[in-house]
Order: structure tokens, then C-alpha cells, then sequence
């Protein structure tokens, strides 16, 4: 599997009024993998991320913030 | 083999050879590997773990891609057509849902796609990757988040509307 780049997409929380942000976290990652650009979710079942989190720990690959 | 003996003859691929001894059986050699790309097709079979061979099961075709969906599933996109709910979540984001097939293995990994967000005020375009954001395990609908929605409708939060896969194919990878 070949991930040439991933970054974090971040999502919002808002209070009740709709407008209000109360918090931000990073819930998934889109990575390009093998040519093309996929949408991960952060699930260590999911065989994709589950190699992101592999080479994250073998220094081969680091994830960019979210925007 | 073939001929007389079955120790020879000539192999006619496709085509008929003449009515004699020689030509009768073929002899079926076929090189698979002269080729790149070619393929082997086989049917018929039954691969076990173990040192127990049962009986074989004969599966419908129903079953056997219900099985294959826990795996794996796409919707090919019908320009405008296939619509589905959505909700704006910020104000370059929006929260959709999907029906699935059946439930998914795990949290699926999902391609970038061009998709639209409907509302009353038009329509905007993305060409962002989905990412499934409320998977529950057991159900049949899948939670997504779309992004980079960045002109044509003013929406935000609670923004009511449909979004779409346009003409692109939404590939939900969940396999091992």
C-alpha cells in the first residue's frame, strides 16, 4: 500500500444555537493510496488506516493537520 | 492429448480441423502465461481450511453478494438522480446518510467523488473524498461528512437539503 500523503479533516461541534463552536477534532484522514484519494475514518479496523497508523510508527509517513 | 494413440495430434483453437484421428480430441494445452493480463476462469470449486472435505455448497447468487457486501459496496451515480439526505455542518461541510446494502465489516474507507449539495437557495459542488463519520456497527445506514462545498449556497449549520454522487462511483471499502 502506497500512501504518498494524508492529513486530518477536522469537525466541528456546535452549541445549541447552532453557531457556536465548542470544540474541534480531528475524525478522519484523507490520504492519496496507491494514485488515488481516498477518505479514511480514524477505526483501527479499517485496513487503511490501520496501515497509516503503521507507518506513522515506522517514521514513514507523517499526518498533516487539518485545514 | 489425441490421435491415434492419444500421444499426439494437433490442437486447432477455435477453429475446426479435419476429420481425422489426429484432430479429434484436442489436447487442451493452452499456455496461460504467454500473455500479460490473461485469466483463468474456474468454476465448480470449494477451498476448505482443514483435512476434511464436505459436501459442496451450492449458493445463490443473492447470498453470495449479500456476503460480499459486508465487504464491499458502491453506487455508480446517475448524473442528478440519486439523491440522498444532507444537512449543512459549518459552512463548508455537510452532514449526509447513506443506505446500505447490509451492515459493514468496519468503518469504511470511501474515494473522492464529485458530489453536489442541494438546497432552495442552488446547488454547490465538492470533489472531495467522503468520510464516513457515524459508522454503527449492526446498521444499515452510514453517516458521512462531505467537505469543501466552497460556492453557490450560502448554507451553514442545519441547512436542510439532498447531495449527490453526480455521475461518479462511490466505492464503500470496508474489506481486510
Amino acid at each position: 500500500m502506497n500512501i504518498t500523503s494524508a492529513k486530518y479533516n477536522s469537525r466541528d461541534t456546535y452549541a445549541d444555537d447552532g453557531s457556536t463552536v465548542v470544540s474541534t477534532a480531528n475524525v478522519a484522514v484523507t490520504a492519496e493510496v496507491d494514485g488515488e484519494v481516498l477518505g479514511i475514518p480514524m477505526d483501527p479496523n479499517n485496513r487503511h488506516y490501520a496501515e497509516i497508523l503503521r507507518q506513522v510508527e515506522a517514521g514513514d509517513l507523517t499526518i498533516a493537520d487539518a485545514d | 492429448m489425441s490421435g491415434s494413440q492419444y500421444q499426439g495430434g494437433t490442437f486447432y483453437n477455435g477453429t475446426w480441423g479435419a476429420d481425422v484421428d489426429g484432430n479429434r480430441v484436442h489436447n487442451s494445452q493452452v499456455n496461460l502465461g504467454d500473455t500479460v493480463g490473461n485469466s483463468w476462469q474456474i468454476t465448480g470449486l470449494q477451498l476448505e481450511t482443514g483435512s476434511v472435505a464436505t459436501d459442496f455448497e451450492h449458493k445463490t447468487y443473492a447470498s453470495e453478494l449479500t456476503a460480499c457486501q459486508r465487504y464491499y459496496q458502491q453506487l455508480v451515480g446517475g448524473s442528478d438522480q440519486f439523491t440522498f439526505p444532507g444537512k449543512g455542518q459549518g459552512s463548508t461541510t455537510i452532514d449526509g446518510t447513506f443506505p446500505l446494502a447490509v451492515p459493514l465489516r468496519a468503518s469504511p474507507t470511501m474515494n473522492a467523488i464529485s458530489s453536489r449539495f442541494f438546497s432552495d437557495d442552488g446547488f454547490t459542488s465538492s470533489s472531495a473524498a467522503p468520510t464516513a463519520n457515524q459508522f454503527i456497527a449492526g446498521n444499515c445506514h452510514l453517516g458521512l461528512q462531505i467537505g469543501s462545498y466552497s460556492g453557490g449556497v450560502a448554507f451553514a449549520n442545519n441547512h436542510a437539503g439532498v447531495w449527490c454522487p453526480l455521475n461518479s462511483t462511490l466505492k464503500i471499502d470496508a474489506e481486510l
